[in-house]
């Protein structure tokens, strides 16, 4: 891969071997990071290049504005450094090793107080002319930027990173350390969490022979009579109408889904009937009907 | 909505797709076919080339991308990801086309199934991928795979 530069521009060109795709450019736009330069693409004698400006409103190189930010400013910047991974590694496909780090082409919005740089839509670590490798740009973009915090914390941004390059700390792991560096205030962690939280599904039944509850999380569960092949049993002093494996509960994508085994006397959802092997969602507050037996479901987070 | 399932390739594959859709009898490519009373929906699986692991994935999909974009009609890519469903590893690409002047949503996902692409493609009327976005992840989601993962690939890791 070859990386030229003016003032105005950094172009990226793409050789046979660098693992460029037409999806990884897609990703990348369709990933919207705010941390990447504005860029375009253009196409010559068959070969990719991408032009990222650098010449923008409120771009500043950051080894020019270093010294006039805030030891919180300083690990805000790290933290963003590192919160690009995640970014990046978000979609499945793109890797880190995309991130170009190399500190010259480092720019500071001074706007938006956040890092620019460069991201490159490629399957693996791009092979430079200069020899470079990721890491080794990264461990030295965060040395300089470390150099400008105070004495303690300076050494230990420095090791915090190592980590985290040589995969000894995750980066999840790393941005907590790094926020615990600064204020520790709590807003960095705020956007980390897009996942979805953890579910359970609960299945509570009161009747006057007793309550039954069941927590259905991951697995496959099986409701029925039988002991030994059942995870949530209906003993004959409930009802007699049960089948010895009456239903199943598998979790897909996030949601319940409910499964007649073919039963006797059928599984109901809000009162329609399942017809055998068929399946229905189970949504919050809905009835479960098992034969005779009500079940009100409750989807918790845990 | 009810739902059945689908055993599938000599039971190395499990699908669950609403009961609305009926498996269509008429289909001669290679592979399975459903489509609604409607005919607005449908949902394709067939097996594709030979040698697709998951260190290849990425290559495979962006072969299929580049084919999409110069050979449909109104071809729009909406998004792109990698998902791992029940420890396998898929491509997943939502796009647009136009066909005979109505607009389709897709969801195109592609996996390996005893060394060969596994591809499925749903497909619903671009005005109905409102109510057909959360059916359709829910199908992808519900595929279960019972064949032997390669051995050069494990289901971790797609370069």
């Amino acid at each position: 891969m070859l990386v030229r530069e003016n003032d105005r521009q950094i172009t990226f060109s793409f050789q046979k071997n660098d693992n460029y795709y037409e999806i990884g450019y897609k990703i990348l736009e369709q990933e919207k990071l705010v941390n990447i330069l504005p860029y375009v693409k253009k196409s010559i004698n068959g070969r990719v290049k991408l032009i990222f400006r650098i010449d923008g409103g409120g771009l500043v190189l950051l080894s020019e504005v270093l010294d006039k930010l805030s030891s919180n400013d300083i690990i805000d910047l790290l933290y963003e450094l590192i919160n690009i991974c995640e970014r990046v590694e978000d979609n499945g496909f793109l890797k880190r090793e995309c991130i170009w780090y190399r500190y010259g082409h480092i720019y500071y919005n001074i706007d938006t107080k956040q890092p620019m740089l460069a991201v490159l839509p490629v399957t693996c670590e791009p092979e430079c002319s200069d020899g470079s490798s990721w890491a080794r740009r990264l461990e030295e973009t965060v040395s300089k930027i470390s150099d400008f915090l105070p004495g303690q914390k300076a050494e230990q941004a420095k090791e915090i990173i190592a980590g985290f390059i040589t995969g000894n700390i995750t980066s999840g792991e790393a941005l907590e350390r790094i926020n615990r560096l600064g204020s520790g205030s709590s807003d960095l962690l705020a956007d980390k969490s897009k996942k979805p939280p953890q579910t359970a599904l609960r299945l509570f039944y009161a009747g006057k022979n007793g309550e039954l509850t069941f927590f259905v999380e991951d697995s496959d569960f099986v409701i029925g009579k039988d002991g030994h092949k059942a995870e949530g049993v209906i003993p004959d002093k409930f009802s007699g109408a049960v089948s010895r494996c009456h239903c199943v509960i598998s979790k897909l994508n996030g949601k319940y889904f409910v499964q007649d085994l073919d039963s006797t006397n059928h599984t109901f959802v809000n009162g329609e009937v399942i017809p055998p092997y068929e399946i229905a969602q189970i949504c919050h507050n809905d009835i479960l009907s098992v034969a005779d037996i009500e079940f009100r479901a409750n989807i918790m987070e845990i | 909505m009810l739902y059945k399932k689908y055993m599938l390739y000599n039971d190395n594959m499990e699908i669950m797709l609403p009961s609305r859709l009926s498996m269509n009898d008429t289909y001669v490519t290679a592979g399975y076919n459903w489509i609604s009373d409607d005919r607005h929906v449908t949902v394709n699986v067939t097996k594709g080339a030979a040698g697709l692991n998951d260190s290849r994935l990425y290559q495979r999909l962006d072969k299929y991308y580049k084919q999409f974009n110069r050979n449909m009609s109104g071809f729009e890519c909406k998004k792109i990801l990698k998902r791992e469903i029940n420890r396998r590893n898929y491509g997943e690409m939502d796009y647009i086309c136009e066909v005979s002047g109505y607009r389709f949503f897709n969801v195109f996902m592609l996996g390996s199934l005893e060394q060969a692409e596994l591809i499925l493609n749903l497909q619903c009327m671009e005005s109905d991928s409102g109510e057909y976005g959360s059916i359709f992840a829910n199908i992808s989601a519900s595929v279960r795979l019972f064949d032997k993962i390669s051995d050069n690939g494990s289901s971790a890791d797609v370069s």
